[in-house]
């Protein structure tokens, strides 16, 4: 560990050297930065590592099974065990996928779980990213460059290796393939997460795909390739539901591939991850994910959620209202809406607001516990700092398995006093090690 | 992965010429700058003249400043290895991250020269980076007509440097031979004028204008 | 009462300069269900055009095609013969999803209030009927002021639109009042353009409502499409490229045989 941080410079002189960035937009132009990086890992003991794996597995397959039954029957909805209400009214529910299977039946093949670790010693899932998480690449590269550094610390210490992830993410692709190449799809070199996508694309063998580079022909979709057209049979998009196709959905999408839809509904393309997911990682369904296990798989959960209240149920509601000055507030709605509000944070005033809001419309809010999670030490200079950390695991879901890749990406934040860890708000990450006894 | 699309023919092409006019433009600066040191001084406006460019320079010292690294100018060296690290970066599958991290490592030199009382050495890695890009290229690049591509653009770029600034004319004849070689071996489709032109100049030695002989160099393809 | 209808729809879409790598899905062949039956149909395409047919989400045929060569106008036809009888109409299955405010139809604060204004009668069908009063009072007939974009809330507050404003009202209206209702779009008897309506779900039967006109729809309406609203299910989508301007004349004409 010691000769992870002395070697420091060497290893953020390797990540310049790949070119590991990611890009934000200021003042509208675009600019890309190098994504801090801390040298002192995060370490999961075995035991640890075997209880989230679990867990996580676990957890998607029920989300997975949701999703079908969502685009399928309902029986979920008919029984009451989801209110019909979170399901429709949530801006992820895409009407147009009802009653389309994909390929192999999976709808979310690379799902992203962020899991934040409690001082409780327990792990609690934050939320799940079902559409197209990001973030894969970054411990993957590092982790490379990290034992070019400093080999020793890898001779001696047992750490599951994770430069698998391409061929995972292969095996994943191939596994619901239904017959051609598969391509990574981008919405170009100006994405914030471009480095992944064209990184992404080079580890799993996959063709990196711009939409021009894409047509739909007879319900197929094809490459345009110097060797004339190849057939595609999987694409890892990278482009959000609404852009993908502006015949069926945004209309003004220029970044999509027209009539894509009908090469899906007829089954001649897998979509990874599969359209309309967003039903199932909005902020409202995660209180059901839990209720999903029980219900699709007949176990009890094995990782928890933060404790969550809905306000639509009114033995919730009343709890909610008398404990606001404690719980974090999460407005559902998308755009243009309240985002997160820590009760403990508000003056008397907003909280009167803030409970006139809830009455108003009460679907439109969940409220959580706060948890007191555990803090990981950074180095800031040379000093060791601790810092709030979340966990972001990612699951990997094809037409016969699903799979824990034995990393993740472990973000931090660099401002001690925020809880938002996210890299376009200039927080950093940190390699994840799963130890192997 | 082994095959291309007709938009990354066009970033292959642009890749050769940008990594060639990065290496080429970088030699005779080192030249210009030596010449500087010892007051001879360079004729910068007649450069700006043959490159046809703007001449928005007030004295040898500010050329070798501005041409180098405004980032500011199209123009610029700097932007040259901008765009040359942009065709690069959308290439990664079919070039390697290996490949990659020289354009990326040239680009860095670059900076560092930017920001250097001595620019020269720094300069010097960037040199040093493009030859192990062309080195790593080759290597990682296994379709042919894909490695052709690049080398084409290359070429393009060498002798239209060449017959604008009126450098080594004995050696044209010998440099569009070696470009009629690549392009064979490429699935570029070449304008049959500019092939033609080029095509008599090189191998049946018919005397052709320079201009007229660039003019088709840089009409060859229409990408 | 059965009756037996003559359908004919002509779209023309004329660009200024060539169009490439055209892209389309039309929704413009009537299906057939219990109350509408298509005793034959035929679609022509000018450049012609191999397409494929596929039935959406919501039930409703499309065809499916793509002209990658350069074209300067886009052409199709649509003709044939229906039976319309609605003593055939058959209960169905809700659709949960026609409950909820849908891209169209989210109901501004201004709908809200007229619709908490009204005092609406007992029975359900009353209500339906009583809704698509309550459109007419609010909204006058002009064409040319809102466009395919247009939503719900802003037809409202203009205060005026063409028949696609009036289903949008109609149909936020509905589902506040806590229908299920649906966007139709298709062929009315008469001469001129395509038109739109709605279907309200009363006792299990998609029961047809047109707020335009103010009236039940009869044996003369001929059925296109349906979805949550014209984003769902609209006769024609196209991308291409080709920096032009667009021009688009349509005709239809439907009439007893």
């Amino acid at each position: 560990m010691d000769s992870m941080i002395r070697h420091k410079e060497q290893i953020n002189r390797q990540l310049a050297r790949y070119g590991v960035k990611f890009g934000i937009y200021k003042n509208g132009t675009f600019h890309e930065r190098l994504f801090p990086y801390d040298p002192i890992p995060r370490i999961i003991t075995a035991k640890e590592w075997q209880t989230l794996e679990q867990g996580l597995r676990q957890r998607v397959n029920a989300l997975n099974l949701f999703l079908k039954d969502i685009y399928g029957p309902k029986r979920i909805l008919a029984d009451g065990t989801v209110p019909e209400d979170f399901v429709y009214r949530s801006p992820g529910y895409l009407p147009q996928c009802q009653g389309i299977t994909p390929p192999g039946g999976v709808y979310s093949h690379i799902s992203g779980i962020d899991l934040v670790k409690g001082k409780d010693g327990a792990w609690y899932i934050l939320e799940d990213n079902l559409r197209i998480p990001s973030g894969a690449s970054y411990p993957l590269i590092a982790r490379g460059l990290c034992r070019r550094c400093s080999p020793d610390t890898f001779r001696h210490n047992d750490i599951l290796d994770n430069r698998n992830y391409g061929q995972l993410l292969r095996r994943t692709m191939d596994s619901v393939n239904t017959g051609g190449i598969n391509v990574v799809f981008t919405p170009g070199r100006y994405n914030a997460a471009y480095f992944e996508h064209s990184y992404l694309a080079e580890q799993s063998g996959a063709a990196l795909a711009e939409s021009s580079d894409l047509y739909v022909r007879d319900c197929a979709l094809y490459y345009r390739s110097t060797h004339g057209d190849q057939r595609v049979g999987a694409i890892y998009r990278r482009v959000s539901d609404e852009y993908m196709d502006p015949l069926t959905f945004e209309p003004q999408s220029l970044i999509g591939i027209p009539n894509l839809m009908s090469a899906y509904r007829s089954g001649n393309v897998a979509v990874l991850n599969a359209f309309g997911n967003g039903v199932a990682d909005d902020k409202g369904i995660y209180y059901f994910v839990p209720k999903m296990i029980r219900y699709y798989l007949g176990e009890e959960p094995i990782l928890r959620n933060a404790p969550t209240y809905l306000p639509f149920y009114a033995e919730d509601c009343k709890y909610v209202l008398d404990h606001l000055d404690c719980l974090v507030v999460k407005d559902v709605a998308e755009a243009g809406g309240y985002g997160v509000l820590f009760g403990s944070k508000l003056t008397r005033q907003q909280l009167l607001d803030l409970k006139a809001a809830i009455l108003d419309q009460p679907r439109r809010f969940i409220a959580q516990e706060v948890i007191d999670f555990q803090d990981l030490p950074i180095l800031e200079g040379d000093q060791q700092v601790e810092r709030k950390a979340d966990l972001r695991a990612f699951v990997l879901t094809g037409a016969e398995e699903t799979v824990v890749w034995p990393s993740g990406l472990t973000r931090f934040s660099r401002d001690p006093d925020s809880f938002i860890v996210n890299s376009s708000q200039g927080g950093g990450f940190k390699d994840t090690w799963i130890l192997s006894h | 992965m082994d095959t291309i699309t007709l938009s990354k023919q066009n970033r292959l092409f642009w890749l050769g010429r940008y990594s060639e006019r990065v290496h080429t433009s970088i030699q005779l600066m080192m030249e210009f700058y030596d010449s500087l040191l010892d007051g001879s001084g360079m004729d910068y406006q007649a450069f700006c003249r043959k490159m046809g460019i703007p001449c928005v320079y007030d004295s040898g010292e500010d050329f070798c400043r501005r041409y180098l690294f405004d980032e500011e100018s199209q123009y610029s060296i700097v932007s040259a290895v901008e765009a040359m690290l942009g065709n690069g970066m959308v290439l990664r599958e079919t070039i390697s991250s290996q490949t990659l991290a020289y354009l990326q490592m040239a680009h860095s030199a670059m900076e560092m020269a930017s920001r250097s009382e001595s620019p020269m050495v720094e300069l010097q890695w960037v040199l040093d980076d493009i030859m192990a890009f062309r080195g790593s290229f080759d290597d990682a690049v296994e379709e042919e007509s894909a490695r052709n591509i690049t080398k084409t653009g290359g070429m393009v770029e060498r002798i239209s440097l060449m017959l604008r600034l009126e450098r080594h004319p004995e050696r044209v004849e010998h440099e569009l031979r070696k470009l009629l070689n690549r392009l064979y071996k490429t699935d570029l489709t070449p304008d049959p004028a500019a092939l033609k032109t080029i095509t008599d100049r090189a191998l049946d030695g018919v005397a052709v204008d320079r201009i007229a002989l660039l003019s088709s160099v840089e009409c060859l393809f229409h990408i | 009462m059965s009756r037996r209808l003559n359908f004919f729809y002509d779209i023309r879409l004329e660009f200024d300069a060539p169009v490439v790598e055209h892209a389309f899905v039309l929704r413009c062949v009537p299906p057939s269900f219990p109350g509408q039956e298509i005793l034959d149909a035929t679609l022509e395409l000018d450049p012609h055009t191999p397409y494929t047919r596929q039935r959406d989400s919501f039930g409703n045929l499309m065809q499916i095609g793509r002209l990658s060569q350069p074209h300067d106008h886009f052409h199709y036809t649509v003709s044939g013969t229906a039976r319309v009888d609605l003593s055939l109409r058959r209960p169905e299955a809700d659709l949960p999803v026609c409950r909820y405010p849908s891209a169209y139809t989210v109901p501004s604060r201004d709908i809200q209030n007229y619709f908490h204004s009204l005092s609406l009668p007992q029975t359900p069908a009353e209500r339906a009927w009583a809704l698509s009063e309550a459109v007419g009072s609010r909204m006058r007939y002009t064409p040319g002021v809102t466009g395919p974009s247009t939503t719900a809330a802003q037809a409202f507050a203009a205060g005026e639109g063409v028949c696609q404003d009036y289903a949008h009202l109609y149909l936020t209206l509905a589902r506040l009042a806590g229908f299920s209702a649906r966007y139709v779009n298709g062929l009315p008897e008469g001469e001129g353009a395509s038109h739109a309506w709605c279907e309200i779900w009363l006792d299990g039967v998609w029961t047809g409502i047109d707020p335009t006109r103010g009236k039940w729809t009869d044996e003369g309406y001929i059925r296109f499409g349906t979805g949550r609203d014209f984003g769902d299910c609209p006769i024609e989508r196209g991308t291409f490229l080709g920096r032009t301007a667009q021009r688009q004349t349509v005709f239809m004409r439907v009439c007893q045989q």
